[in-house]
């Protein structure tokens, strides 16, 4: 299988220590999926430097075609032109995983906070 | 005649600091009372003494059988690891102050191992230590007979077992200590030696050619019998033996899991918190792959929320497009009937004026939109969750957390009791059981080859052997000894059976003795049972010297749980006083199943039998003023009190 989907250095650090960790995702790409759920909140992850998406870690196509994140994002971000849409969408799942570890990641009981998860997005 | 004057207990099990016990010494007022309700420390000034004298606790649950047991708690709480008895005593005109002390040595914690007992005995002004001390305390009052002059409630039903005739250890342990009183192990000893010198001068006789060859027949029959006899005596001997010491080793297992007790709890707690965390771990284990199930499909429920309001989104766009498309169709009609021959020119132009103008380049685009929204629609709306996988996680996440602190705490207490148990300890409980259980068994077996009504048994054969030896010796005719060898045989002969006799005699009439002084002593306890005709019921000793009720038509009774006692009572003064010592009697709380009237005998006849009766009761046994009180009120000399101040405190006073 080809892997042409990057994450950033940081969320590739974060996803690594979570697979290691029972009750959490074990393969980056589920990591992956839930970051950019996250990360197409924040318009931010659009700064993101495309110099950080260092790490391949599975198949785009495979990663984001069955949850249509493409017809999502063209219908958020209607201004990003085509040739930007996949970096965009590596970025916004980078930027996901970063904001999981920082607001949604409880480091004591090793768990993701789905509490909180709720109370912002629900 | 051996008085107690005092006796001070320092730090010693419910005594916190020094606590003073005096005795009376007024021959006319020879009782001592001490008072105290449960867990006051009445045990403790019991075995306190028997401690002092022999450094032991004697007692059969092991309570206070090791040194962290036996000091005083709060003096261990202020860092006192020091503990000590002194009792203060007089035998004949000599006077004896013993000193027995425990102590764990600067620097070293209190564990049992570190401490270290001493003895010390001033006897007349002559300072005794150790080995020495506890030989001349012996010389006074040997440990075997001291359960005669210091014994407690307990006591009573081990006698009880003598007068069931059980047979059991027990009985056979107390049987044996009564015959060592009355002296006849020794008898039985040269008894056997004898019978040992008879064997051979049988051997021997048999291999003298000199001897006749008929009798040489019969004497090889008796001999075989005799190595016969002797083989299963030797086995039997040593099976006894054997499960003496399987049984002592059963009790110091016991000992040990007993002093272990804290940490038998600690194992147990350690045990139940094991399985607890193997259930939890399996929980977890369950709840981490639940887990990692869910949230595979967490994110598909963050993108329904924006999916949802695309779809809103991209709905109306498609209406509007759908609104634009349905003007298109309208110009096709309008250009379908501009085509039309039948109609005219005229209705043409009209037409032609007020149809809407169009761009056939739009309606292009609007249908390419249009397939492009409905495209999108349709990625949109596959795959929105029913389920709720994210609330799923948050309540999963939380049984998660509960359950693992519910772990971490049982593990912190497990590596809390592990290191208290320091890890070989639990293994070693669990050895200790199972050595008790296989000693348990090999006991078991043991009784099984020694029960004489097993045919097969050991004992049995012994009995049928012994039928055998009496019936050849019967049939050897008593004919005049012409060889040595003859002589021998005929003198250990008649040695043997003389000294046989002696025993059976001297066994017998010491029981006699023994259903005499009890019958005694019972006829006079019985006079306090007032009932309008005189009871005629006698004490009939048996194979035990277990006393059993007998009438005068020669049937057993079996006594009630009181009269039991009273028997037992009995038996214990009459082998007192075939001791011939006379010594101090205490006795922690015997009054256990008797009613006042036995109560009340006990009160009147046994300080007849002692040189001092200190009575260990409970308030309510011997109330302050009470009737039983004033019935022996001029006799009573010392009246003490154990006062409970807490837990870990009681306080003696003299309240005479």
């Amino acid at each position: 299988m080809k892997k042409n989907f990057s994450l950033s250095v940081s969320a590739h650090s974060f996803a690594s220590k979570l697979s290691s960790e029972k009750g959490n995702p074990q393969e980056y790409r589920e990591l992956a999926q839930l970051g950019l759920a996250i990360g197409f909140k924040y318009k931010a992850h659009k700064d993101l430097d495309k110099a950080t998406l260092k790490h391949k870690i599975a198949d785009q196509d495979d990663l984001i075609y069955d949850v249509a994140a493409v017809v999502i994002y063209k219908g958020l971000y209607p201004e990003t032109s085509d040739k930007d849409l996949s970096i965009n969408i590596e970025k916004a799942a980078s930027y996901g995983i970063d904001i999981i570890e920082q607001k949604y990641y409880k480091k004591q009981d090793k768990v993701i906070d789905w509490k909180k998860i709720i109370k912002d997005f629900f | 005649m051996i008085k107690f004057k005092q006796v001070t207990y320092k730090n010693w099990i419910s005594f916190q600091g020094k606590e003073k016990l005096i005795f009376s010494q007024d021959p006319d007022k020879n009782i001592t009372i001490i008072r105290g309700d449960n867990e006051s420390g009445k045990t403790a000034i019991l075995r306190g003494i028997i401690w002092c004298l022999y450094g032991s606790t004697k007692d059969k649950k092991s309570a206070y059988a090791d040194h962290s047991s036996r000091l005083n708690y709060a003096a261990a709480a202020n860092n006192e690891f020091t503990y000590e008895v002194k009792l203060m005593m007089k035998s004949g005109e000599t006077d004896f102050i013993i000193t027995r002390e425990a102590k764990v040595p600067e620097g070293m914690d209190n564990k049992n191992v570190n401490f270290i007992s001493t003895l010390t005995l001033v006897k007349d002004g002559e300072t005794f230590s150790d080995e020495l001390a506890q030989i001349e305390i012996n010389q006074v009052v040997e440990e075997s007979i001291s359960r005669f002059f210091l014994f407690d409630g307990e006591m009573l039903s081990e006698y009880e077992e003598l007068i069931e005739g059980s047979g059991g250890d027990l009985s056979e342990a107390i049987k044996k200590s009564i015959e060592d009183i009355l002296r006849i192990t020794l008898l039985k000893t040269g008894r056997d030696s004898l019978k040992q010198l008879w064997n051979s001068a049988v051997t021997n006789f048999n291999k003298d050619h000199r001897n006749s060859e008929k009798l040489k027949d019969t004497n090889k029959m008796l001999e075989e019998e005799l190595r016969a006899e002797s083989d299963l005596e030797t086995q039997i001997s040593e099976l006894r033996d054997e499960k003496v010491s399987y049984e002592d080793k059963k009790n110091k297992i016991m000992d040990e899991i007993s002093l272990k007790s804290r940490q038998r709890d600690l194992i147990s707690e350690s045990e139940r918190l094991k399985n607890e965390n193997d259930g939890l771990a399996s929980t977890i284990a369950d709840i981490e792959i639940q887990l990692q199930n869910e949230f595979k499909y967490a994110y598909r429920q963050i993108l329904g929320l924006y999916k949802t309001s695309l779809i809103t989104k991209l709905k109306n766009k498609e209406k509007s497009l759908n609104s634009k498309l349905i003007n298109f169709n309208q110009v096709d009609i309008y250009h379908k009937l501009l085509k039309d021959a039948e109609i005219s020119a005229e209705s043409k132009l009209v037409i032609e004026e007020n149809m809407p103008k169009i761009n056939a380049e739009d309606q292009k685009q609007f249908k390419e939109d249009l397939y492009d929204i409905e495209t999108d629609l349709k990625l949109l709306e596959s795959g929105i969750l029913t389920t709720d996988p994210v609330n799923e996680l948050k309540h999963l996440t939380k049984d998660l957390m509960d359950n693992r602190s519910r772990f971490a705490l049982n593990d912190s207490k497990l590596l809390a009791n592990n290191d208290v148990l320091k890890g070989e300890n639990v293994t070693r409980i669990k050895d200790l059981k199972n050595d008790h259980d296989k000693l348990s068994k090999k006991a078991n077996n043991i009784d099984v080859l020694l029960d004489k009504d097993n045919a097969n048994g050991l004992v049995g054969k012994l009995n049928s052997v012994k039928e055998k030896i009496s019936l050849l010796r019967l049939s050897i005719p008593n004919t005049k000894a012409s060889t040595n060898t003859a002589k021998v045989k005929a003198l250990s002969n008649q040695y043997y059976d003389i000294f046989s006799k002696s025993v059976t005699h001297m066994t017998d009439s010491a029981k006699r003795s023994v259903q005499d002084e009890a019958n005694n002593i019972y006829t006079e306890l019985k006079k306090y049972k007032v009932i309008e005709v005189e009871s005629e019921l006698e004490l009939d000793i048996n194979d035990n010297y277990g006393l059993k009720i007998k009438n005068p038509r020669g049937d057993f009774l079996t006594p009630s749980a009181g009269g039991s006692q009273i028997v037992a009572l009995s038996l214990i003064t009459a082998l007192r006083n075939k001791i011939g010592i006379n010594a101090p009697l205490m006795m922690d709380t015997p009054f256990g199943r008797l009613d006042d009237k036995y109560r009340q005998a006990l009160l009147e006849v046994s300080p007849q039998y002692c040189s001092q009766y200190i009575l260990i009761v409970q308030p309510e046994e011997l109330d302050k003023g009470g009737k039983l009180e004033s019935l022996i009120h001029n006799k009573i000399g010392q009246i003490n009190n154990l006062k409970r101040i807490s837990d870990d405190k009681t306080e003696i006073e003299d309240v005479t």
